[in-house]
Formats: structure tokens, C-alpha cells, sequence
């Protein structure tokens, strides 16, 4: 029992620390190694990475630009106006408003849309990866649910990952539990709580979770 | 096991688990497909007092001798800082101004995967039975030589993580990996391509365009101001760039 609460404890520590990181992930996409100098008035970007259940319609059918297309006027942003003038970055205007209001920066939102609206979106295929958060599935009275697991969405990992697969070319879909069924997806990455080994005296996490997909593996 | 088999995903997978690799039921299939053995040999004596308790697991919080969890400040990387792994130096341990970071491997003996298994190993710090840590080389992730690759630790720092995905990736399709180099930067890449540096740093890209083809590369400070521009230079190849911390690198066809 004492490694079973060990292993649920720290599972769970890990799940909750990721999602944190996850979370400023999400909201940011600098990174800081160095804490001192760390510029809390840097500007700030999302980072596109979807829940299918709240997918963007944009994800899949991306706004098209034609490369000869005139540079567009840059016009001022405001909160309640209109966003038209967005509609064709590559960043939602949702994301945009929800990630340039994180800054505290006066002038940052004339800086970061003067400096978005300089660059215009090309055509784009890039392959895409499917990243699939297996869910966390251990018994009721291990006082973690998969609900929660979801809440705590597992990663900067996540984040690490999203990152990782955007640098080598891909467009990320995130899905929970079973393959991206819109599409052919050229790369899969399962992202499962897994667990721990068994002991002498316990079985491990694992026993209750991980690669359970509907469409892959019969559960564990 | 269909996401695992070549014939049903032809394109490249990875699994990864984020708090340690099972040894129970289907997961001996998985661990079978990738030449690992039923179960590691290594017996982690900080995890609890009692032997019995001992598994492969590493993590970066320490445990009381009752399988408890230890005061945040005895957390320790299980990583070292830096380490070279796939013939490049790069920062191994994950960062994290904002919360404690926790760690989990497993770690696996140089004896129980064959070496044409480990696509990338490095160093891991390992506690032993006197309550020291010692530095061992460790497999990070492993392939079962059809495309597919299980990762053996959960996360890594941004530097080593996004190359050694990379590497993967271009030893699995037959391509040039993207990123040449590790790069403490953000990175995107695609026919617009953007690094975001979190550190000084050197970017190294290999992008989709045609040998030839003209491009823009654009630089901006942490104030969003252009501080470098070159329009309708011919791509080389790769884009190569030095990066101060917080400035942005923009690369797109030529305008």
C-alpha cells in the first residue's frame, strides 16, 4: 500500500505540475532559462496546439493566402472592435486577444500586430501529427480520475512535445483517447500516463492505465 | 497494438509515457516490440526503505523511507545540466521558473537493450545505497527499428527534447531532420518559419524551400523591433542565424 500511494501521489504531482506548465505553454511560447533576467514585459504568442472538443474550424482548413496578395494597413486593435483585419493570421484573434492582454506592456498590442501584420501567412502543407493524450484510468478508490487527469492535461509535456513537433514541420492535432479520425495523419505521438512496475507487494499504476485507445489496443 | 504496426501506421510513432513504463499486462507487448525486458534489473533504493518497493522508476522528488513524498526542497534532476547525446552537447535537466519540476525515468542497463534498440541515450543521475547519486549513461528513447520509438523519461529540457524528436523523425522517414543543431529557441517550422529565442543561441533550419528559391529573413528584438532584415536572398539550404535572448527570427518565401 505504501508504494501504491507512493506512485499515486507522485503520478499525480506530475500530472498536476505539467498542466501547469502546460498552461503557461499555452499561453506564452517564451522561454526563460535564465530567471534574473527574465523580461516580464516580453512579448508574448499562442501556441495552436487544439483540444478537438474545442477545436477552431480554421485548424484543419487554415485562411489561405496568396503570396502576391498587397500588404495589408495595419490597423490599430481594440478590444471590443471588429477583427476582420485578423482573420487571416495564422493566430485566431481569440488567441491573439486572450495572449496580447496577458502583457502588461503599454504599446505591446500596437508592437506585436505591427509586427505580426508585417509577415503574411504563405501556403502551407504541412504534414500533421497527431498528438493523442491516452487518459488516466486508474479505479475510483485511487482517488484520481480521468476527468481530473484530463483537467490536468498532461504536459509540458505537451508543450515540450507540441514544440518539438512544430520545429520538425508539423501541424499538431491533439486528440484524447483515440486517433484523429478527420484525416491521414503522417505522424502519431501517444502521450500515456503509463505507471509504475509491479512490486512485491503492489501493482503497479500502469496496471489500470495507459494505451487503452478505442481503436488501438484492448484495454489494459 | 494496431497504432504500433507498420502495416496499419506506416508513419512514424511514439510513445510516451509520463509517469514510467509498465510491466503489466499489454504493456509487455510493448516493452516485447521494443526489445526491452520484461522488467528492468535496476532497483531504485531511494524510493522507500523497504526493498521490496524498489523498481527502475527515477524520479526527481525524493520519498521518505515510507514511500512518502519528501520536502520540495530535496528535489533534485535526475538529469545533469548538459550532456551530449547524438553526438551534439545540449542542456539535459527541464527548466521551470514557476513551479518544481518533477522528473521520471526509467532507467535500463546498458546489458538489457541491444544497441541497434537505443536511438539516444545520456546520463541520468542515480541514487545508490548510500543515499549518493551517481552519474550513468542511460538509453532516453528507444526504437523498435520499424519507425516507432518509446521514450524511457518523461520530459526533457526544450533544448534536447525538440532535436532528439527531430533526429527521430528523419532517421524514420528517410528526410532531412529540421533542426541540424539544438537551439534554445522556440521553432516552428514550414514554408514561414519562426524562432523565438529563450537564450542566446544559434539557429540551424533545414526548410522546405527549393535550393535557390528567395526568401526574407527577418529578426526582431524583445521590443518587436526589426533589427535585421534580408529580402530575396536564395535559400542555401538551410537558414543559419545568431540569436540574442528574446528576439524572433522570421523566415518566408521572398515578398
Amino acid at each position: 500500500m505504501v508504494y501504491s500511494r507512493f506512485s499515486l501521489r507522485a503520478g499525480k504531482s506530475v500530472l498536476i505540475l505539467i498542466s501547469l506548465m502546460t498552461l503557461l505553454d499555452l499561453v506564452s511560447c517564451g522561454g526563460d532559462d535564465d530567471e534574473e533576467d527574465f523580461d516580464e514585459d516580453e512579448p508574448v504568442a499562442s501556441a495552436p496546439t487544439q483540444n478537438p472538443a474545442v477545436q477552431h474550424p480554421t485548424l484543419l482548413n487554415p485562411p489561405r493566402l496568396r503570396p502576391t496578395q498587397p500588404q495589408r494597413q495595419f490597423r490599430p486593435w481594440h478590444p471590443e472592435g471588429p477583427l476582420n483585419h485578423l482573420q487571416t493570421l495564422p493566430l485566431s484573434p481569440q488567441q491573439m486577444e486572450t495572449s496580447i492582454a496577458a502583457s502588461p506592456r503599454p504599446g505591446i498590442t500596437t508592437d506585436i500586430l505591427e509586427r505580426i501584420a508585417a509577415h503574411l501567412k504563405p501556403d502551407d502543407a504541412r504534414p500533421i501529427v497527431n498528438i493523442i493524450l491516452d487518459r488516466f484510468r486508474v479505479p475510483s478508490e485511487g482517488g484520481f480520475s480521468a476527468d481530473e487527469y484530463f483537467e490536468h492535461v498532461s504536459i509540458s509535456i505537451v508543450g515540450n512535445v507540441g514544440d518539438a513537433l512544430k520545429a520538425a514541420g508539423y501541424r499538431t492535432i491533439l486528440t484524447n483517447d483515440s486517433p484523429w479520425e478527420g484525416g491521414k495523419s503522417d505522424l502519431t505521438h501517444i502521450l500515456t500516463p503509463g505507471g509504475n512496475e509491479d512490486t512485491e507487494e503492489e501493482v503497479g499504476m500502469g496496471r489500470f492505465t495507459g494505451l487503452t485507445l478505442k481503436t488501438s489496443v484492448p484495454s489494459l | 497494438m494496431t497504432l504500433l504496426d507498420p502495416f496499419n501506421e506506416p508513419g512514424p510513432v511514439f510513445v510516451h509515457p509520463v509517469v514510467g513504463l509498465p510491466d503489466s499486462g499489454a504493456w509487455q507487448n510493448v516493452r516485447g516490440q521494443f526489445g526491452l525486458p520484461t522488467r528492468f534489473a535496476f532497483a531504485n533504493p531511494g524510493l522507500s526503505s523497504s526493498v521490496e518497493y524498489h523498481i527502475s522508476l527515477l524520479t526527481s522528488f525524493a520519498v521518505t523511507s515510507e514511500g512518502e513524498n519528501e520536502d520540495a526542497s530535496k528535489d533534485e534532476s535526475i538529469f545533469a545540466a548538459s550532456g551530449q547525446a547524438l553526438g551534439q552537447t545540449m542542456s539535459l535537466a527541464p527548466f521551470s521558473d514557476f513551479c518544481r519540476l518533477r522528473e521520471v525515468a526509467n532507467l535500463a542497463g546498458s546489458n538489457e537493450i541491444t544497441a541497434d534498440r537505443i536511438f539516444a541515450s545520456c546520463s541520468m543521475l542515480v541514487p545508490t545505497s548510500n543515499g549518493a547519486r551517481k552519474e550513468r549513461a542511460a538509453p532516453y528513447l528507444v526504437t523498435n527499428g520499424q519507425g516507432n520509438y518509446l521514450w524511457l523519461i518523461n520530459q526533457l529540457h526544450h533544448e534536447a527534447f525538440p532535436f532528439i524528436v527531430g533526429q527521430a523523425i528523419a532517421e524514420a522517414t528517410g528526410l532531412p531532420a529540421v533542426l541540424a543543431k539544438p537551439t534554445k529557441a522556440h521553432v516552428w517550422s514550414g514554408l514561414q518559419a519562426f524562432a523565438m529565442a529563450y537564450d542566446n543561441t544559434s539557429v540551424n533550419q533545414r526548410l522546405p524551400f527549393a535550393k535557390g528559391q528567395l526568401i526574407d529573413i527577418t529578426v526582431y528584438d524583445v521590443r518587436s523591433q526589426p533589427i535585421s532584415e534580408q529580402k530575396g536572398i536564395p535559400y542555401s539550404g538551410s537558414v543559419q542565424a545568431e540569436l540574442n535572448k528574446h528576439s524572433l527570427m522570421v523566415v518566408q518565401p521572398a515578398r
